[in-house]
């Protein structure tokens, strides 16, 4: 049994951000784990700019913005176990991973989730049909092409309008690549309206909201899709029904949190965001493992990943110190009017706290309020992007130090 | 439509540009070009000569119009890279005369 002070499991953005604080705050023994052979995650195959505006104020593209981390982490000599798979987590910190040569069986005195996520599959979204070849998460798609150097089709339809479906549907068309379609089941974009512009406004790709794949046909490659519309019960309407001709499916339907071993744990997960529940530490309810990054809820841009890591690891260094206040009472954000998830999901320590909420449908000016703790007007909100605001520490000193439990609710008001 | 989302109004008067509606100067900057002629940024993978790695990934150090973005892209298609690179390097000067450079966004060893 090895004994660790902080062990991280995940290093993408979110990972490497935790080791660098984590060990800028004092922490010396520091195992990051990934079962990658290469770290920096995800960003390695998003090889499109739009990465840093926030941390960095540079447009950046993913290698580089994870580049920086990397070489930061390389400067203080903090270990990354690459190729290497945790396998199991215990309430208890304690953990199993395993390499090509090695068995780790650790102790830890804290632990950073920073798994990340995975996308949904056809199986998730059930279209009925064939099974051929040419079906990809629009993920998958990415790093055939962007790293393993492939290419996955040449006549497209790209189902979901997330990020990485537009994205792949601007670089598969610069490839030569012939898209054909986005559908979308929703009657707005699902995810930044940046990539909407950039990516198929700039080559005129079709985009059709409130329509869906129906049914796939071919039988050793895909060789039509039906495309419906969707009428107002959200039905497919028989009547609107055409098959377009294409070699691939693309599939950009959502990403889920890849919580198996926050669950392994028996961690409390947040159905409305799919990761743990968490408190303004981003400690999850079992005390010393923290939670950040997309495994603990899907972020639309990196920069807020990272910062979740850093105060992930600021909570974990003072853990590890017994100098974080133990937690007696834990107040409760509740989604109120039009309000789908709010990140973290407890109130517990007092120091300045950002909040991370989606809305769950689209409205134009908007205030969002907190309680009557803060509020923040917006020119408007979209379930695509998340809403980010800050409430300050000086604010929940009078709230922190009464006796009673507080709900706070969350609310957007339009107009 | 800016990216931040401002909803933005342009309006043409004797040769002069007005926009209305951004709320930041980076937003004018960008409904302005976006009206006259718009610039992106080039992002896309090279293939690789004697390193384990596949493609290597590069970008444009500098923004450059929208309708050279496949030209360039078709002309990148016939260069091949080889190891070492560092990241930041310059691997085309110039790209086919748009004045930037095409730049390695990670290494190769």
């Amino acid at each position: 049994m090895v004994k660790l002070d902080l062990a991280i499991i995940g290093a993408g953005p979110a990972g490497l951000a935790a080791a660098i604080r984590a060990r800028e705050e004092g922490i010396r023994d520091i195992v990051l784990f990934d079962r990658d052979e290469r770290p920096g995650g995800i960003l390695q195959q998003c090889i499109h700019t739009g990465f840093g505006l926030v941390m960095f104020k540079e447009e950046l593209t993913g290698p580089e913005y994870a580049n920086r981390y990397i070489t930061e982490l390389r400067s203080l000599k903090i270990p990354v176990e690459l190729d290497t798979a945790v396998l199991e987590l215990g309430k208890d910190r304690s953990i199993t991973a395993v390499s090509r040569n090695r068995i780790w069986r650790c102790s830890c005195k804290a632990i950073i989730l920073a798994m990340g996520c995975r996308e949904r599959t056809r199986y998730a979204v059930a279209i009925p049909g064939t099974r051929p070849a040419g079906i990809f998460t629009a993920g998958k798609a990415q790093r055939l092409m962007n790293i393993d150097g492939y290419l996955p089709g040449k006549s497209i339809v790209i189902l979901g309008s997330g990020d990485i479906g537009m994205i792949m549907a601007r670089r598969l068309t610069l490839e030569g690549c012939d898209v054909k379609a986005v559908i979308e089941k929703n009657p707005y974009v699902g995810g930044l309206l940046r990539n909407k512009v950039q990516c198929l406004d700039d080559f005129s790709i079709p985009l059709f909201l409130g329509h869906t794949v129906t049914e796939i046909h071919g039988a050793e490659r895909v060789e039509n899709v039906t495309v419906c519309r969707l009428d107002n019960d959200g039905k497919p309407d028989e009547t609107t029904k055409k098959d377009v001709e294409c070699d691939t499916l693309l599939l950009s339907v959502g990403l889920v949190p890849e919580n198996e071993l926050t669950r392994m744990a028996a961690i409390d997960i947040d159905h409305s965001t799919g990761g743990a529940f968490v408190d303004n530490m981003l400690e999850t309810e079992t005390r010393g493992i923290f939670s950040c990054g997309n495994v603990l809820h899907v972020s639309d841009v990196v920069d807020f990943v990272s910062l979740e890591g850093e105060i992930a690891a600021t909570g974990s260094a003072m853990r590890i110190r017994g100098t974080l206040p133990e937690r007696r009472k834990w107040n409760s954000f509740i989604a109120g009017r039009n309000i789908r998830q709010i990140v973290p999901q407890t109130l517990t320590q007092e120091r300045e706290t950002p909040l991370f909420i989606r809305v769950c449908e689209p409205t134009g000016p908007a205030k969002i309020a907190v309680g009557d703790l803060v509020q923040k007007n917006v020119p408007l909100s979209r379930p695509g992007e998340i809403i980010d605001l800050v409430i300050q520490r000086k604010t929940l000193k009078g709230l922190l130090r009464t006796q009673r439990i507080h709900r706070i609710e969350v609310s957007c008001f339009e107009g | 439509m800016c990216p931040k989302g401002c909803h933005t109004w342009v309006s043409e008067k004797n040769g002069r540009v007005d926009i209305q509606g951004a709320k930041c100067k980076k937003g004018i900057e960008y409904v302005r070009n976006e009206y006259i002629r718009p610039v992106r940024f080039l992002t896309t993978t090279l293939a690789v000569e004697g390193a384990d790695i596949q493609r290597l990934s590069v970008r444009t150090n500098g923004k450059i119009h929208r309708e050279l973005l496949i030209p360039c892209i078709e002309y990148l298609k016939t260069r091949k890279v080889f190891p070492p690179v560092r990241v930041g390097e310059v691997i085309v000067e110039n790209l086919l005369g748009t004045g930037v450079d095409l730049v390695s966004t990670n290494e190769l060893e």
